[in-house]
């Protein structure tokens, strides 16, 4: 008789062993839960059953769709016009090119969903153009680093898509509504310490757009930001599922992109494919390996236990969260935010949700902002390390830099833990009552 | 011995080549049936029976290809714990370690794919009618192209994959 503890200390074990020593984490996944299978006699035909069906899913449809039209509208120019939006909006306060930084980001978000696509395409305009008015080369990598971490939370954004599915039948509408609020007072806080520290260093405003200039570049935002529109529209309306208002803001995103901006040529749309194909092919492997992963945790009831581990430190749920958002914001400054919603859901879900009550929503959005902190801080944070490298800067002298930006994500983080109605406020106005 | 190298090098790198167009094709393949779907739905009160269980079936396809093709161009993200200057040796093993594992996992896709397919061969998905099979086959057929790639890095084959990064990359520009 195979013993659970020990097919738990193999599973789990494996695992951590084989990541630390470099092996990609889809395979770290796949093979822990293969010697798992294994030694329990648990034939492995089932394991190959799960990954296959883990991928199986009307729902996960929307995640090439989300990343297919990013892409297009990211290629396309939307970027640049986000910016101009926003320099028209904002420029003319102090400091207004780092105004419009977080507000571009802010829009950018609703079409993209990724931070390190926020900083690579923002920060790329952004940090040069900064850094040549006279902005701290330090101030405008971290500002551009920090403000990209909306983009996961401001909705849509597929993250949430991959959390809905690994919490399992959670509403994707009221995730993304549940998003909105931090999403805009995470930029809203940035804005305001940046307005302080613009004062303090006299950095400048930004010229007056003549208003047919600002007439054209409203107009081409506008079309644009409509990607986002209707995505969340179909869907919290209920007239279309999260997959179809994704398939049709991928139509949609075509059309802008080839026949209204014009910036790219139609034969530019393989690359694309190609740029959306390399981003999935690590998503989705790594949703193919968690699912059979994930089966064996709770074979193993292994978030049972965790849950009895948690609770045997304290039962005092303040302590309890706390203690959850610290290890998450540890976790996600070693790990990307993607396999670790994967992996952290179905062990988190059950004492978060189960014991301690928070609503699902709430918990989403708090898992996917700490995740979101992570990619920002070192030692491994692919938004910053993006940022870095366009800014030309070491990891130290931003990480320096960004700590009052990060005291204000912290902040936010814990208003979003301890305050429901942040989160739920929204979701309930718009969608009615509910979990 | 080179030309050797050199001929599997093309072969493979034409079949990587074929497959991300094939990935390619069921990406543009599932947007179109779903969009195809809701027109249909929306205008012609009359949705395809079939939309929902193709695009599936593509993204099913989809999924294993890009596991394939993540496989060759190193995309499959892992943790950079230990220090960035290791011992050539260490190194060495490390990336044995990757391999023999990839080699592994594509060995089991392909024993337990081929008789997932034979199970499955006689049952039929509802919509389409399809034999459930269809679905599982993709296991073998990417459990070959991984378990190649891993072998061409333990063989030492140089496969040049920036080659066809930097051809799909640059498509359309000018």
């Amino acid at each position: 008789m195979a013993n659970l503890g020990v097919a738990s200390a193999i599973l789990l074990g494996l695992f951590a062993v084989l990541l630390i020593l470099k092996v990609p984490i889809t395979f770290s996944l796949t093979i822990s839960s293969i010697a798992t299978a294994f030694y329990l006699n648990i034939p492995l035909l089932a394991i190959a059953q799960r990954m296959v069906q883990g991928v199986n899913s009307f729902s996960l449809l929307a995640i090439p769709f989300f990343i297919l039209a990013g892409e297009m509208m990211s290629q396309g120019g939307i970027s640049r016009r986000l910016i101009e939006f926003s320099n028209i909006l904002i420029g003319r306060v102090r400091g207004g090119l780092a105004q419009v930084n977080v507000l571009a980001s802010m829009f950018f978000g609703g079409i993209s969903g990724s931070a390190v696509a926020d900083v690579s395409s923002i920060g790329t305009m952004m940090i040069p153009m900064m850094k040549k008015k006279g902005y701290d080369a330090d101030f405008s990598v971290g500002i551009t680093v920090t403000s990209a971490c909306q983009g996961v939370i401001i909705p849509p954004s597929h993250n949430m898509i991959i959390y809905a599915m690994a919490a399992g039948g959670v509403s994707v509408g009221r995730l993304f509504l549940g998003g909105f609020v931090p999403g805009v007072i995470l930029g809203v806080s940035l804005m305001i310490i940046s307005f302080i520290i613009a004062t303090i260093r006299k950095y400048p405003k930004e010229q007056r757009y003549s208003l047919k200039d600002s007439l054209r570049t409203i107009k081409d935002a506008v079309l644009g930001l409509f990607t986002a529109v209707i995505i969340i529209g179909g869907v919290i309306s209920g007239v279309f599922t999260a997959t179809e208002s994704a398939a049709i803001a991928c139509l949609y995103a075509f059309i802008i992109t080839f026949f209204v901006y014009r910036e790219i040529p139609i034969s530019r749309f393989v690359g694309i494919l190609y740029a959306s194909l390399k981003t999935l092919a690590m998503v989705m492997s790594l949703i193919a390996a968690a699912s059979a992963f994930g089966w064996l945790l709770a074979y193993l009831k292994i978030p049972a236990a965790a849950t009895a581990a948690l609770l045997s430190i304290t039962e005092n749920k303040i302590l309890l969260l706390l203690m959850i958002n610290l290890l998450l914001i540890l976790l996600g400054t070693i790990m990307d935010m993607a396999p670790l919603i994967l992996i952290t859901t179905p062990i988190l879900f059950p004492v978060v949700v189960g014991t301690l009550g928070m609503s699902p929503i709430q918990f989403g959005v708090m898992l996917i902002l700490n995740l979101g902190i992570g990619l920002t801080t070192p030692p491994v944070g692919s938004a910053l390390f993006v940022g870095c490298a366009i800014g030309q800067i070491s990891i130290e002298k931003a990480t320096k830099a960004m700590l009052p930006l990060y005291l204000m994500m912290i902040i936010v983080l814990l208003l979003v833990t301890f305050i429901p109605n942040i989160v739920m406020f929204v979701p309930n106005l718009i969608m009615g009552q509910g979990v | 011995m080179m030309g050797i190298k050199k001929k599997i090098a093309q072969i493979m790198n034409g079949i990587h080549l074929g497959s991300i167009y094939l990935a390619m094709t069921l990406l543009v393949g599932m947007a179109i049936v779903i969009i195809i779907n809701v027109f249909m739905r929306y205008v012609l009160n009359s949705g395809l029976r079939w939309g929902e269980e193709v695009a599936k079936l593509f993204m099913v396809w989809f999924t294993f290809i890009a596991m394939a093709v993540g496989v060759k161009q190193g995309l499959h993200i892992s943790l950079h714990l230990l220090p960035k200057r290791l011992p050539a040796w260490l190194k060495t093993i490390l990336d044995l370690l990757k391999d023999v594992i990839t080699l592994i996992i594509a060995v089991v896709f392909m024993i337990y794919g081929i008789k997932l397919v034979q199970f499955t061969s006689t049952s039929i998905m509802p919509a389409t009618e399809w034999p459930s099979s269809i679905l599982y086959m993709i296991l073998p057929l990417a459990a070959v192209l991984i378990a190649s790639e891993a072998l061409m890095d333990i063989f030492k084959i140089e496969d040049n994959p920036e080659t066809i990064d930097s051809l799909l990359n640059n498509k359309g520009d000018k």
